[in-house]
């Protein structure tokens, strides 16, 4: 969704109408539900975030303002949702702490034929598939991403390249 | 063998989702008429006040005025063909109360603009909504983020550590709630926890003890 065309769905969630949230619905819920599932990781938790983020965001409709980069805004809103969730139930750690280890050479010289994205993607780690999914579905830069997870632009770009690394070796360019 | 990583991501996850529509549709808020909302109803009674004062130091002004202006018509008048003295009076006090009514209508617009503030700082942190604003005034403080609260819709709850204020009454150490109605505005940065930050916070003191210590985030 261009970004014209977001801000004109809000416009219409604005005077009421739920075929206008649909829309947004529609083109967004694979992103949002991936980015509350990966900070949360609990498929229950990530469908009630997602679900009050919606609900959020037909009540931020009132004071929307167009700017520039919907995605990032959005992404930024629902990981503080998920983030916020997290603090209140103190179940896990937020922080993630980046270790490069062993696995990542054995991973590197597999030999990985034909294998399902599922299976490739579950060889990324937490923070790797949040940074490519960010990259994929939001369409964001570095430094967007950077900014929504609270960390440097570096380990942003390193962990990029490592799941691509990871990625190629599973057939995907 | 190549595989389109983009193409072939984008349909693994729109086939991961659940359809969570129902339950998005069931829970969202009717629209109402822009006037019935809180925010708009304080902003309202702020337009209200606003209006009374303007209302207030038209009378004000008009008073002073009068008070300047009708005895030296009554001398002037009272003289009866005293025409050389007459005309002197009126001249020097037409200015004075030019530049009291001038006075009055600046201070009348800044109240007014300090309340309207209040009032939209009231309008999602529940400050003054019990309490009653009784007071506003800026400080510059360094503060420690404890706790950033998202829930609300138009704005950002901070629970903070003082570091240090230039605002008395207000200690190091001590916990305070900062709201920033920015942070609902997109593109806006939040401040993060466990990081100080240099703010200048507006401070409205409510009536209601039980309401705390809550300020309004102007800059950081």
């Amino acid at each position: 969704m261009e970004e014209k065309q977001f801000s004109a769905c809000m416009e219409r969630m604005r005077s009421g109408d739920r075929s206008a949230l649909h829309e947004v619905y529609e083109s967004y819920i694979g992103y949002i539900y991936t980015i509350v599932l990966q900070t949360v990781s609990n498929r229950e938790d990530a469908e009630d975030v997602t679900s009050e983020f919606f609900m959020k965001l037909w009540r931020l409709a009132d004071t929307y303002r167009e700017g520039n980069g919907h995605r990032a805004w959005m992404a930024a809103i629902a990981r503080n949702m998920a983030v916020d969730l997290l603090r209140k139930t103190k179940r896990e750690v937020l922080t993630e702490v980046v270790t490069e280890d062993a696995s990542d050479v054995s991973v590197e010289k597999e030999v990985i034929a034909d294998m399902s994205l599922r299976q490739a993607l579950d060889s990324l780690k937490p923070g790797e598939r949040e940074v490519v999914h960010l990259k994929i579905m939001g369409e964001m830069t570095f430094q967007e991403i950077a900014d929504i997870l609270k960390i440097p632009l570096g380990t942003v770009t390193w962990r990029y390249q490592n799941a691509i690394r990871k990625l190629r070796r599973c057939g995907y360019e | 063998m190549s595989r389109d990583l983009e193409r072939e991501y984008r349909a693994f996850v729109d086939s991961e989702v659940p359809d969570l529509w129902a339950r998005i549709e069931s829970g969202l808020e009717e629209k109402k008429p822009a006037a019935d909302t809180l925010a708009d109803t304080l902003m309202k009674d702020t337009r209200d006040r606003k209006m009374n004062y303007k209302v207030w130091a038209g009378l004000a002004a008009a008073c002073v005025c009068a008070a300047l202006v009708v005895p030296a018509l009554v001398r002037n008048t009272g003289m009866k063909g005293g025409s050389n003295s007459a005309p002197a009076p009126v001249a020097d006090t037409a200015p004075q109360a030019a530049e009291a009514y001038e006075r009055a209508a600046d201070n009348a617009g800044k109240e007014a603009a300090l309340c309207e503030e209040a009032a939209e700082a009231t309008a999602d942190s529940g400050m003054g909504a019990a309490g009653g604003i009784q007071e506003l005034y800026r400080f510059h403080a360094a503060v420690e983020i404890l706790e950033v609260d998202v829930s609300m819709d138009s704005g950002v709850l901070y629970i903070a550590k003082v570091l240090s204020s230039d605002q008395s009454g207000i200690e190091p150490d001590s916990e305070i709630q900062i709201f920033d109605p920015l942070a609902a505005s997109e593109g806006t940065e939040l401040m993060e926890t466990d990081q100080t930050y240099d703010l200048v916070l507006s401070g409205i003191r409510s009536e209601d003890p039980e309401q705390g210590e809550k300020y309004l985030l102007v800059d950081k």
